[in-house]
């Protein structure tokens, strides 16, 4: 009985074909095919003409799984065996076309599943490589300009101190060296995001007071923008911690683009800044302090607002002066992600803007003591710095920026690496200045040579490495080769001596 | 004197096999892409150098590597095609060893690599990429849509098995 069924239900499904070794059909039944005795099984379908040459040699069965097959214009999908059984050659022909075709759909789904999925992996590469391209390309022009600058603030700096100047002159350079100074925050923003997206952003984990952080900020932009009938409004709840555990440096620049579009943006009205922090909410041992600032100003349009934290967005921006207000809210966008916290906003063309952005901190512990008093002589002991530099334009800034310097500190100029060690031999120097490329040798190796010196008297000399190219993998890399410290291009004369005097007075 | 060969086209999925076949055989193309299960054989007669061979074109389903190819749709192949797609690196990234694994299974037999849906990057600076790659240094670059080449690539790997 269950063979009866069984054979109902495979009989019309499984057709059993006996050949010859030249593949003339012996034997057969019709269920699948209508094949008649004595043809050649080999006409009727490419298939059996290609797997004839297997009849010969056949010891082992051969299955071909799921053969598109047809035949008398019959199509079907089967599986097909080859079978030798005691010198005899048997094909079998078991028709699966309902199985196959039902899971054609599924394959045909994963398959373009599949090619999507790279497809969308190879863009997002794509666009990861542009990106990283940018950045790189980014860094380097920064780096470029950055020398130039550096040339012209350090001149400009130096023609102050000029008694003789006319009050012309004097104003004159006032505008020249406002506009540099404002390329430099143009370049330094520039970096800053390059920097972020590259991952390369260094976050600072020290204590300090947000209380005279937001209020210095507020001083300073009130008074820059003293000629616009603007009112202000500071309001920090009491509940803000006092002294707070992170980045003031970053804050600093997160309040100064807000602030400062706030200032920008609001011709008459008031701006207000609030802080407060939700002391029931604390998260691994960190409170949330919640920023506000809003103001009475232009405002952004519907269209705009989707798109104002998006890179370089501002660069596009025709009505809002082109780069006249840096790469700030791109910036701060990145910033506080980089912090941890987000950012919303909310406008209304001409009514105003208003954003807030929540910043995690820990709070800082109380800590007593006296703060230490370095103790000197007195007696100021002059220093003596070797500078290694090639240019003309760079040794006249140098010796510009020297020349009667209050801290007594005597330099000497050599044009080459090679110089310098020759020098270095001779004498006895308190540090040496220097920078990143040479003609005849890169940075990196000079001070390795220096560094690495068998001479005690050099190898111990400490070096302040100076560079247009201020991103961090480089200062990293400059550090760990020896380098004392790291002074990116463009430095004010202020910038410098503070520098020198952190490094010689240890 | 008639010779009948069989060839079967290797590859990923979607890079084409089916649709170089159809351009070859039948002088058709078709943009849908119709997924292949299991095998479809097709016949082709050509001529070449004066000898008629019967092509018996084994187009098999795609695969990301030949090992995972059914064994028995290999058996007794006189020629293969090694299919990629030019736009989609997924299915030329493992080039070498696809090439390799061919060349120590199936010795002596001769295989084509084809670069195929060039036309998607004629113009295009990608194209750079093929001729810089050692591997691709025997590469024939087709395009079933266009029919660039296809007829050629058929020609060149029978002349190979006089």
């Amino acid at each position: 009985m269950i063979e009866k069924i069984k054979n109902l239900i495979y009989n019309k499904k499984l057709q059993v074909i006996q050949l010859d070794k030249n593949g003339l059909v012996v034997d057969t039944e019709n269920t699948v095919f209508n094949i008649k005795k004595n043809t050649k099984l080999t006409d009727l379908h490419p298939f059996f003409e290609s797997i004839a040459p297997l009849f010969e040699t056949l010891i082992e069965p051969i299955e071909f799984a799921c053969v598109n097959l047809e035949i008398d214009n019959k199509e079907i999908i089967a599986d097909i065996n080859l079978i030798q059984e005691k010198g005899n050659l048997f094909i079998t022909i078991s028709d699966f076309t309902e199985h196959y075709e039902y899971s054609h759909p599924l394959v045909q789904d994963k398959n373009e599943a599949i090619i999507e999925k790279y497809k969308l992996a190879f863009e997002r590469d794509l666009l990861f490589e542009k990106e990283k391209f940018k950045n790189t390309f980014l860094a380097n022009i920064n780096h470029e300009i950055r020398n130039p600058l550096n040339n012209l603030l350090g001149f400009m700096d130096i023609l102050t101190e000029d008694k003789q100047l006319s009050y012309n002159q004097k104003e004159t350079l006032n505008i020249m060296q406002k506009t540099g100074s404002h390329l430099k925050v143009l370049m330094d923003d520039m970096l800053d995001i390059s920097k972020i997206e590259k991952g390369e952003i260094e976050v600072k984990h020290i204590p300090f007071n947000v209380r005279p952080l937001v209020k210095n900020l507020l001083k300073h932009f009130t008074s820059k923008f003293s000629n616009k009938p603007i009112e202000t409004d500071l309001e920090i709840d009491e509940n803000v911690p006092n002294r707070i555990l992170g980045d003031p440096t970053r804050l600093n620049q997160i309040l100064f683009n807000l602030i400062n579009n706030a200032f920008l943006y609001t011709d008459t009205g008031n701006i207000k800044i609030k802080l407060d922090c939700n002391d029931k909410k604390v998260i691994d041992g960190k409170s949330f302090i919640n920023f506000s600032i809003s103001d009475t100003g232009k405002g952004f349009s519907k269209e705009s607002i989707d798109t104002i934290f998006e890179s370089y967005h501002q660069l596009q921006l025709k009505k809002i002066h082109p780069l006249g207000q840096g790469l700030g809210l791109k910036i701060v966008k990145e910033l506080i992600t980089v912090l941890h916290g987000d950012i919303t906003v909310k406008s209304l063309e001409g009514k105003g803007t208003t954003f807030k952005f929540t910043l995690p901190f820990e709070v800082a512990k109380k800590t007593t003591g006296k703060k230490s008093v370095p103790k000197g002589s007195g007696i100021l002991v002059s220093k003596r710095i070797l500078i290694i530099e090639d240019k003309e334009v760079e040794q006249m800034l140098f010796m510009k920026l020297f020349l009667n310097n209050d801290k007594a500190y005597q330099i000497e100029i050599v044009k080459t690496p090679e110089q310098s060690l020759e020098l270095l031999e001779q004498k006895k120097y308190d540090l040496i200045i220097m920078k990143m490329v040479f003609p005849s040798k890169n940075g990196l190796q000079v001070l390795k040579d220096i560094t690495s010196h068998n001479n005690e008297k050099i190898n111990s000399t400490p070096v302040l490495m100076v560079s247009g190219n201020a991103v961090l993998s480089e200062q990293e890399k400059i550090l760990s080769a020896g380098a004392k410290d790291f002074l990116p291009k463009p430095f004010t004369k202020k910038e410098l001596f503070s520098k020198l005097g952190e490094i010689l007075k240890q | 004197m008639n010779l009948s060969k069989k060839i079967v086209l290797l590859g990923h999925f979607g890079v084409g096999k089916t649709s170089l076949i159809r351009r070859f055989v039948d002088s058709a193309f078709s943009e849908d892409y119709l997924v292949t299960v299991g095998v479809h054989i097709k016949k082709k007669e050509v001529v070449v150098n004066d000898t008629t061979f019967n092509l018996i074109i084994w187009d098999v389903e795609g695969n990301t590597s030949i090992e995972k190819a059914r064994s028995s749709y290999l058996l007794g192949t006189h020629g293969f095609f090694y299919v990629f797609d030019v736009s989609r690196p997924e299915t030329f990234e493992n080039l070498a060893e696809e090439l390799k694994y061919l060349e120590e299974n199936f010795p002596g037999i001769p295989y084509t690599l084809i670069g195929n849906k060039y036309d998607l990057i004629e113009n295009d600076t990608s194209q750079d990429y093929f001729t810089q790659h050692h591997i691709f240094k025997n590469c024939k670059f087709t395009s079933a849509k266009t029919g660039n080449n296809v007829e050629e690539v058929f020609i060149s790997l029978v002349s190979k098995l006089l």
